[in-house]
């Protein structure tokens, strides 16, 4: 019966209402916070892949005539590319790992050639809960720029 | 009502009210500010899209252009294949367009699409535009950003950027000009079947190519039949290679009749080459390839006015004007005043009688070299000697013209010849040898005994000094029969010559440093010409009992270099005539020709480094 009176007067009383609505709307305004937080983080590690990739295409096509250094996919040719890469981050082991991949493949595109696919594969971690983001597909920021070489 | 009151008066639940009211508006701001750093993200991926597809295009348009598809529009497919490739989320709508190194360019809508000055400083450059209007993403996605009204709020439709991002890359042109020396040592001119003829047991032998033009570089309209033509079964030619303008065939040109053509063999004994056995390979056998005449504008040249074949204005003969008096009794040089208008005086040989009065002119020593002999009476001076010897008064009157040259002696004054100087003809007949010192000999028009450079006698020589010399053959002056419409010619018939051009060192090789080098005759190209006939007056002659060495060019457009009998032409030997006409076994080679030789090649090539993208 105390019980059942003591729920009463806690549902009637208008004591602390300011700290008990803050603790039902700051949720909210956590999540707005973090997610924009998390938003911004996700656009500029993909303008840092984005510039990456491109960096390291660009390595690829300069080195490919002449018999350079990436007329074929050698070692050499890859470690120029991911050393561009890391140049064109600033980070100078944001290829560490298997971060940064390149392939020499034939073009699929009527024109033929060579391409040159130089990609990233950036791992970011939420500040919200990984689950939150369960509509995006993944958390993983790739990009993969192609550039095209005609075969001589 | 009541419910209304106390509501208004109620303080509970404010936070909530608060947040009801304000969530709106952040979520807005939220969306801009999310928005606007997608704008960036756009702009990120449509300058690596834009990147990606100049590299790609660039590429393209370098492998167009090595291929010689110079005007292809390929790069442009594959820059806006490319951009779209590239373009992640964004996928935009690339134009591509050239900066060439000069003419105009096709930049057009890429101009009108973004104002900014398209920056090429290394010309040719690929261009490649992308353009994104924001305001349609707002417009046609669903977004909770203010818009138009709200709030006071400017539309942000009205504010939202076109993205322009533009990527230029260069391609750096260079060009390279490689010039391989011409491997030929004979051409000839004529649009002819006998341009080139061997007769009866000659033997043409070349460790160099002979080629055949048949006039094509001179006057590509006309049907080209110029070839070669073997008179007797044992006409060979013993060559390098045999070029023909015109469309041959080996069987057709060689085989008739019998073999004639044979491949140079350097192992044979001397004269080198001959009594090859190995016939002329089919690679060796170039029908229907034009060669040029490399020097045509080069001696046409010399013989325009001012022009190094040019000769000089020299003194024909001098009468007695003055006798003097004082000067020393005998056979005396006397030089003559130099006047403003020479820069070598001429001499003459006189007679002084025993009273010191000069009583006779012997002859002309020395033409001199004027650019206008004078024609008032010229004091002198007896230079006999070499000194300045006593006498004066006597004088002197000039007659302008070619000088004859007088063999070794002038009376009975030993004599050498004197370069630069006009001579009438240069004739060596008898027993005698005449050696020509370093320089270059000008022989216009000829005279009653020789037209030209001409040699007769078994024991009869001709050398030169091994820095070398030039003749030069022109023509005359005046109407008569060897004025301007005489052009001096070769005719070696007998004896031995050994002249060596300049550069030459006499050796089989030439430096190229001055002039004339490597140009041992050069006939002017005005003079007549035709087929060679049995008058043979156009034939310049090279023949002779001893072996003749010419080192260097001799070139005549217009006529016929001939070689008969059993005379061998050794040296480095090349020859550029309308016909020529072969009977003996001169030997030729191709070392000493003036420039790159008879038959070189010039290959342009153009070259572009890696396509390089403007930072």
């Amino acid at each position: 019966m105390n019980m059942i009176r003591a729920f009463r007067r806690l549902f009637r009383s208008s004591d602390a209402t300011a700290a008990v609505e803050t603790a039902v709307c700051l949720p909210i305004y956590l999540v707005l916070t973090l997610g924009v937080t998390d938003v911004g983080t996700g656009m500029f590690v993909g303008m840092t892949v984005n510039a990456a990739t491109q960096a390291g295409a660009a390595y690829a096509v300069i080195h490919y005539p002449n018999s350079g250094v990436c007329a074929s996919m050698t070692a050499a040719c890859l470690s120029g590319i991911q050393q561009a890469m890391n140049d064109a981050t600033g980070n100078p082991s944001f290829c560490t790992g298997s971060v940064c991949t390149a392939t020499f493949t034939a073009c699929s595109d009527p024109n033929g050639g060579i391409c040159f696919a130089v990609s990233a594969n950036v791992p970011v971690s939420p500040i919200l809960p990984s689950a939150t983001y369960t509509w995006a597909t993944a958390l993983n920021y790739s990009f993969t720029t192609t550039v095209r070489v005609p075969t001589t | 009502m009541h419910t209304l009151i106390r509501l208004r008066s109620c303080c509970a639940g404010a936070v909530a009210v608060t947040t009801a009211i304000v969530l709106p508006v952040l979520l807005g701001f939220v969306s801009l500010g999310t928005e606007v750093g997608h704008w960036y993200l756009a702009q990120r991926v449509m300058q690596g899209s834009a990147d990606a597809a100049a590299l790609s295009a660039a590429s393209q348009w370098i492998a167009d252009q090595n291929a010689g598809n110079t005007s292809s529009t390929t790069y442009q497919q594959v820059g806006v294949n490319y951009a779209s490739y590239n373009g992640g989320f964004v996928i935009p709508t690339a134009n591509v367009c050239l900066i060439p190194v000069s003419g105009a360019d096709n930049c057009g809508t890429v101009r009108s699409l973004d104002a900014r000055p398209i920056v090429c400083t290394s010309p040719p450059c690929v261009v490649v535009e992308i353009t994104q209007n924001t305001a349609q993403w707002l417009t046609t996605n669903i977004s909770m950003e203010p818009t138009s009204n709200q709030f006071g709020i400017q539309s942000i439709a009205a504010i939202a950027p076109i993205l322009k991002e533009r990527a230029t890359v260069s391609m750096s042109q260079s060009t390279q000009t490689v010039t391989t020396n011409g491997a030929d040592c004979i051409l000839s001119l004529a649009n002819a079947t006998n341009s080139v003829t061997v007769e009866g047991g000659g033997d043409l032998v070349a460790r160099c190519g002979v080629a055949i033009d048949g006039g094509l570089d001179q006057n590509p309209a006309i049907p080209v039949i110029g070839g070669i033509t073997f008179n007797g079964s044992g006409a060979k030619a013993e060559v390098a290679s045999l070029t023909i303008a015109g469309n041959y065939t080996e069987s057709a040109e060689c085989n008739t009749n019998a073999q004639h053509c044979y491949q140079w063999n350097a192992t044979q004994s001397p004269p080198a080459g001959l009594g090859s056995t190995t016939v002329l390979p089919a690679a060796d056998f170039l029908a229907n390839t034009a060669t040029a005449d490399p020097y045509a504008a080069t001696v046409a040249a010399m013989f325009q006015t001012g022009g190094i074949g040019v000769p000089p204005q020299g003194v024909a003969s001098v009468t007695l004007n003055q006798a003097g008096s004082g000067y020393t009794p005998g056979t005396r040089i006397f030089q003559l005043q130099s006047t403003g208008n020479t820069t070598a005086p001429a001499k003459v040989v006189v007679t002084v009688n025993n009273a010191g009065h000069v009583t006779a002119i012997v002859g002309v020593f020395d033409p001199g070299v004027y650019t206008n002999v004078p024609g008032a009476a010229v004091a002198a001076t007896d230079i006999t000697n070499g000194t300045t010897n006593p006498g004066s008064g006597a004088n002197f009157k000039l007659t302008e013209g070619c000088f004859t040259f007088p063999g070794i002696t002038v009376g009975s004054v030993a004599w050498t010849p004197i370069p630069g100087r006009k001579y009438c003809s240069i004739f060596n007949h008898g027993q005698q040898h005449i050696n020509f010192p370093t320089g270059n000999y000008y022989i216009a028009g000829g005279d009653s005994n020789c037209i030209g450079l001409c040699q007769s006698g078994n024991n009869a020589v001709m050398t030169s000094d091994v820095v070398g010399v030039t003749f030069f053959l022109t023509n005359g002056e005046g109407s008569g029969t060897h004025g301007v419409n005489s052009y001096a010619q070769v005719s070696i018939q007998s004896g031995t010559v050994n002249f060596c051009s300049p550069g030459t060192n006499c050796g089989t090789t030439c430096s190229n440093s001055t002039t004339t080098s490597c140009m041992l005759m050069i006939q002017n190209p005005a003079a007549p010409g035709g087929p060679p006939t049995t008058v043979k007056q156009y034939d310049n002659i090279v023949n002779g009992n001893g072996t003749n060495t010419l080192a260097g060019l001799v070139y005549l457009p217009k006529q016929t270099f001939n070689t008969v009998g059993t005379s061998s032409i050794g040296g480095c030997f090349g020859v550029i005539a309308y016909y020529v006409d072969i009977g003996g076994t001169p030997e030729f080679s191709n070392g000493c020709l003036p420039g790159n030789g008879i038959g070189s090649t010039t290959t342009t090539t153009t070259s572009f480094t890696p396509p390089v993208l403007y930072q």
